[in-house]
């Protein structure tokens, strides 16, 4: 486990809610920006985080410390995100951007840009190649890891990716947006 | 050498996953193959591309959106548990092995009963002269960053009320006997915009000028979207009424853009 990780799991299983917290205040970022690359809205992101969190808190008791933490965050964050995607949500529309950084200087919108059009790509892709390039490209995680977290075997893993990736290619270069 | 294992060897390479042999074998592809040679700059450049892109900023109110959820859900891990002591008391209290373990077990179920009904908020008849229900400042909330807890009679939850791009957002948890309204009363400068409820539960919402209501029961949580329209905010009041009256009542100004 992480280092940290361990102890804090260890304290929160014995009732510390402070220690949980800390588990939140650490991965919180990530997951949440797994759910919005995986969902693309960030409504549907902040509901993704929240149940993520929810359910390891329920599930913390039978959390096998031999794993990582963070993979098996990352695993139910996976879950949860298809889950949440291919159940229709119950929300009323609403336009309050809510993860817009108002603070975004001028010279980061080409990235905004890029990003957006990166987002626009994985979009295309079905579910099974874009779990496993959010999670290589903006987790950085290996192929073994990969395949614990996502439940396939690391061969699988090798030829979604590579699939994804060739698609992706063509998209992006398509679209231009490649340098 | 087949499309499959090209394909292959080149991802690898991307990834930094190729052997020494396996590297050596795409060197030699590509030395026969040149025109190849673009295909894998653009492998690396898709690769390049996400990792300029970075992270997603999330919503300030993240943090404390995750941790009005676990407050919800804690409390209502305690009123199932307290349902459960009783339940059981219940139970064990009617094994009518001989007359006096009955009598002697109706007695002290009755007792323990009373004991957890007056010793546990949430369990308690209601009474709003108990109330105590607690909400600091906008200004305060800043500084802690943390939602607030509602508490009365009857129920608990969390709430935060922060600034969001375009608007203020309300968010309510709340754990409850019984069937309360949640009404949030707000100023010219907002107007509605939507609520999401994230459990997905049934519920009932009803809509007008400057006021929002929702009818709750059990354990449910609410974000609702106030959009500003510009002009002055004003202040929001958030009350929550049962069949006695209200329960929990406080007003909030939010800052203004």
């Amino acid at each position: 486990m992480v280092d940290g990780d361990s102890a804090l799991v260890t304290q929160a299983l014995k009732g510390d809610e402070a220690a949980f917290e800390e588990i939140v205040r650490k991965y919180e970022r990530t997951i949440y920006n797994v759910a919005y690359r995986m969902a693309r809205n960030h409504d549907d992101a902040l509901d993704i985080t929240q149940t993520v969190f929810i359910k390891a808190y329920r599930k913390l008791a039978s959390f096998n410390p031999a794993y990582k933490l963070f993979s098996w965050l990352y695993a139910i964050a996976v879950n949860e995100s298809i889950n949440h995607i291919k159940k229709h949500s119950r929300m009323v529309p609403t336009d309050v951007e809510v993860g817009v950084d108002p603070r975004t200087p001028a010279d980061s919108i080409e990235r905004a840009e890029v990003s957006e059009q990166i987002q626009e790509a994985l979009m295309g892709l079905s579910l099974d190649y874009r779990i496993v390039v959010v999670l290589k490209y903006f987790l950085e995680l290996s192929y073994r890891e990969i395949s614990g977290i996502v439940g396939i075997p690391e061969k699988t893993v090798k030829s979604r990716l590579f699939t994804a990736r060739e698609r992706l290619r063509v998209l992006l270069v398509r679209q231009g947006v490649s340098r | 050498m087949t499309d499959e294992r090209i394909t292959e060897l080149m991802n690898q390479e991307v990834d930094g996953a190729n052997t020494a042999d396996e590297s050596r074998e795409l060197s030699a592809y590509l030395e026969e193959h040149p025109e190849e040679r673009a295909r894998l700059e653009e492998l690396r450049t898709v690769g390049r591309m996400f990792g300029d892109a970075g992270d997603v900023e999330p919503p300030a109110a993240l943090h404390g959106a995750i941790m009005a959820s676990l407050a919800a859900e804690r409390a209502g891990e305690l009123r199932k548990r307290a349902h459960q002591a009783v339940t059981a008391m219940s139970v064990r209290s009617v094994r009518p092995r001989i007359g006096f373990a009955f009598a002697a077990g109706l007695v002290s179920g009755a007792c323990l009963l009373a004991l957890v009904l007056f010793a546990i908020p949430g369990r308690g008849p209601i009474d709003p002269s108990r109330l105590t229900g607690t909400l600091v400042s906008r200004e305060a909330q800043e500084a802690v960053r943390e939602p607030v807890a509602i508490q009365f009679p009857g129920g608990r939850g969390a709430v935060r009320i922060a600034d969001v791009e375009g608007g203020v957002e309300v968010d309510i948890a709340l754990v409850s006997d019984e069937v309360v309204r949640i009404t949030l009363e707000h100023g010219e400068g907002l107007r509605y915009g939507g609520v999401r409820v994230p459990g997905g539960e049934e519920h009932s919402i009803s809509v007008a000028p400057r006021r929002v209501e929702i009818m709750h029961s059990g354990d449910s949580r609410y974000v609702v979207a106030l959009r500003s329209t510009g002009g002055e905010r004003g202040a929001i009041r958030l009350r929550v009424s049962g069949n006695d009256g209200e329960l929990f009542e406080e007003t909030v100004r939010p800052r203004r853009n």
